[in-house]
């Protein structure tokens, strides 16, 4: 197995954080992301359980990469995959009794998450296992940053409290419209805006028939849904 | 051949490693779940140290049956919450009296009691449920030795929205109920959640932004204490224990 | 009859399994540029919880439930930790053939679902629906009702996503919110929208 330089490694690891995050810009993963942010503690659970899973498969599928038939390679990524997820929920359940049920399904929901299948697909079928390893482990990193940044904001800028600890004065009012699960949404929304506008490459191709940014009232052809 | 050993193998393997895991590690999970319950009527009652199997020792765990208010004996295990969904230990609540929107209620319930050295009700826990905005609140409800004035309510299960309804869990607010009373001169129901701040002993300060979860509060005490629940039982208690 | 009719209603509207559950997100990001890809998404995935969810319903009460292989003559078997491996199992298998059959009897539907159909084997809408209806403790004829109900819900979620998105082609939107930024946040909004639901008993 050729080492893998740090220079490689570092690359592994960080681009996965803001240049090339799972959840903001490649739309994987976001289910749980949303139904588990209103309280750091819990988050961070959810952070760590995913990303020792989505390390672990990697690790693991990687070894046998090149002994798993194609035909039938999907069904033995999930079989790692559950095994890991069922062990994590078992471990939850036994030792972070509070926490678990606060998560109630989603932590059963990392096998479907796309991150974790979706990287064990892309990356650990064609690489080495620490590689493939550390790629997991920078994946789990980038979902966990996007998961921490909106329960930090809707946490703090919520309940006005961060790890359950009092941070806003007494007075601040509970923000409902924070603590309400949909502003995650509006949350990641803003927060793809603000990525985008410090790396231009990502901008989306605009599908707007019209001219971006002109107000000029413009005649438009009537379109079919097919167009 | 090799391509076919290979993943059979895999299989096996995650098979052995999860069995182990999950023999391994169920007899914690099991206690944490008996524990629970236990610790949140102990916390109900104001007792939030000691040890959970000890200190729940100490009280005597009397059953009720709803239809006759009399004391009644039950098979070791039994579970109200579990009865209540079954046809056979349950009757269906009239739409008319059910406020706390239960829609089955055990024939039979469990009444926590705490006696002192001279066989005195020293304190009472209660459980208690009811819909408040997204789902039902499970919850324990205690009484001083005046089977009136409240000592304190713990929620263990509810779905309402965190840092609204959820405030239900913010001991802040559980505080609030110290001392409160359940019943007016008259021997009814008077106890309520309200909008704002509280003014007498019998209203308790309303949760901001939660006015469905505040009024479900409100509700299930009234059913609860009230004559389809225990007010019957409360009133004789007196004498049971004797 | 009105009970189920109830867990219907409450499945698609006050439960939704996109809206307010937030499941299947990946899915109903990508697939909701027009309108006629989400509704063939959104059949899909009704026709696979329909199957899935009664599916495992039966596995469960049968097989996994603690005391429920008592009669092989193992009461004190509970094997409910292989649960969610069994789950996602029975849906990658129920998928598979429903493929396979459509393929060779309904050739037409096989063509407007086929290319969705292995989308759903990972989609958390489906499997979140079965872990919902396990921990919601549902027998047989609720679970189908669940079943049918989450993915109507979904797909009424999806479709009307689209919509919106179909006509988002023809707005101003700011550089960097263009396209994915702006879909978070209508996304968001009709959350928001479904949340009044909230408080209504059936």
């Amino acid at each position: 197995m050729r080492a893998i330089s740090l220079k490689e490694t570092r690359k592994l690891l960080f681009t996965p954080l803001v240049e090339n995050n799972p959840i903001a810009l490649q739309i994987l993963g976001i289910c749980s992301a949303l139904a588990v942010t209103v309280k750091m503690d819990v988050t961070l659970i959810m952070c760590i359980a995913l990303t020792s899973v989505i390390t672990l498969s990697n690790f693991f599928i990687s070894i046998i990469r090149t002994y798993i038939p194609d035909n039938i390679r999907i069904i033995v990524q999930m079989t790692i995959i559950s095994s890991l997820v069922i062990i994590v929920d078992e471990l939850l359940k036994a030792y972070a009794y509070e926490a678990s049920k606060q998560l109630s399904v989603f932590v059963g929901l990392i096998i479907t998450n796309c991150i974790v299948m979706g990287r064990a697909e892309a990356f650990a079928m064609k690489n080495p296992p620490i590689k493939s390893a550390i790629d997991g482990f920078g994946n789990g990193l980038g979902y966990s940053f996007v998961l921490i940044v909106v329960a930090t904001i809707r946490e703090v800028f919520g309940a006005g409290t961060f790890f359950g600890l009092q941070v806003m004065p007494e007075s601040y009012p509970v923000n409902n419209f924070l603590l309400l699960p949909p502003s995650s949404f509006i949350i990641i929304g803003i927060m793809i805006w603000v990525i985008r506008t410090f790396s231009k490459g990502q901008v989306e191709e605009n599908e707007n028939p019209l001219k971006a940014h002109t107000f000029k009232p413009l005649v438009v052809k009537k379109e079919g849904v097919d167009g | 051949m090799k391509n076919l050993i290979v993943p059979l193998l895999a299989c096996i393997a995650c098979a052995v490693i999860v069995s182990f895991t999950a023999v391994s590690v169920r007899y914690e999970q099991k206690l944490n779940q008996e524990n629970e319950k236990k610790e949140k009527i102990l916390a109900a009652a104001g007792i939030k140290t000691g040890n959970i199997d000890e200190e729940f020792s100490k009280i005597k765990t009397l059953f009720f049956s709803f239809e006759t208010g009399e004391l009644v004996s039950v098979e070791s295990g039994y579970d109200h919450i579990k009865a209540a969904s079954n046809a056979a230990l349950s009757n269906i609540v009239p739409s008319k009296l059910d406020i706390a929107i239960i829609k089955r209620q055990e024939k039979i319930a469990p009444v926590y009691v705490w006696l002192d050295e001279t066989s005195n009700i020293e304190k009472i826990v209660l459980p208690i449920r009811g819909y408040g905005l997204w789902g039902t609140l499970y919850g324990y409800l205690s009484l001083g030795p005046d089977l009136n004035s409240v000592m304190g309510i713990e929620y263990y299960e509810h779905k309402e929205t965190p840092g609204l309804g959820g405030e239900v869990d913010n001991p802040n607010w559980k505080s609030g109920w110290q001392g409160k009373k359940i019943y007016n001169s008259e021997g009814s129901v008077s106890l309520k959640v309200v909008k704002g701040v509280s003014k007498d002993d019998y209203e308790i300060d309303g949760m901001s932004g939660a006015t469905i979860t505040s009024n479900g509060v409100t509700n299930m005490i009234n059913f609860w204490l009230g004559d389809q629940g225990y007010g019957p039982i409360i009133k004789k208690l007196n004498e049971v224990i004797e | 009859m009105a009970e189920l009719l109830n867990l219907f209603v409450k499945t698609v509207f006050i439960e939704n399994i996109a809206l307010s559950l937030f499941l299947g997100m990946c899915t109903f990001f990508a697939i909701s540029k027009q309108v006629k890809a989400a509704f063939g998404l959104g059949i899909a995935v009704i026709v696979v919880l329909t199957l899935t969810v009664p599916l495992n319903n039966l596995i469960y009460n049968y097989v996994l439930k603690e005391g429920a292989l008592s009669w092989a003559g193992l009461e004190e078997t509970n094997l409910e930790f292989v649960g969610l491996i069994t789950y996602i199992g029975v849906i990658a298998a129920a998928v598979q053939v429903l493929e396979m059959f459509l393929d060779k009897y309904i050739p037409a539907l096989y063509n407007a679902l086929g290319i969705f159909l292995p989308l759903i084997t990972v989609n958390c809408a489906i499997l979140g629906a079965s872990l919902f209806m396990i921990e919601k403790n549902y027998n047989f004829s609720q679970s189908v009702v669940y079943g049918f109900g989450a993915g109507f819900g979904w797909a009424l979620a999806i479709v009307l996503l689209a919509g919106i998105r179909e006509k988002l082609k023809y707005s101003d939107i700011p550089e960097g919110l263009n396209g994915l930024g702006i879909t978070f946040v209508i996304v968001g909004l009709m959350s928001f929208g479904f949340m009044s639901f909230g408080g209504i008993l059936l």
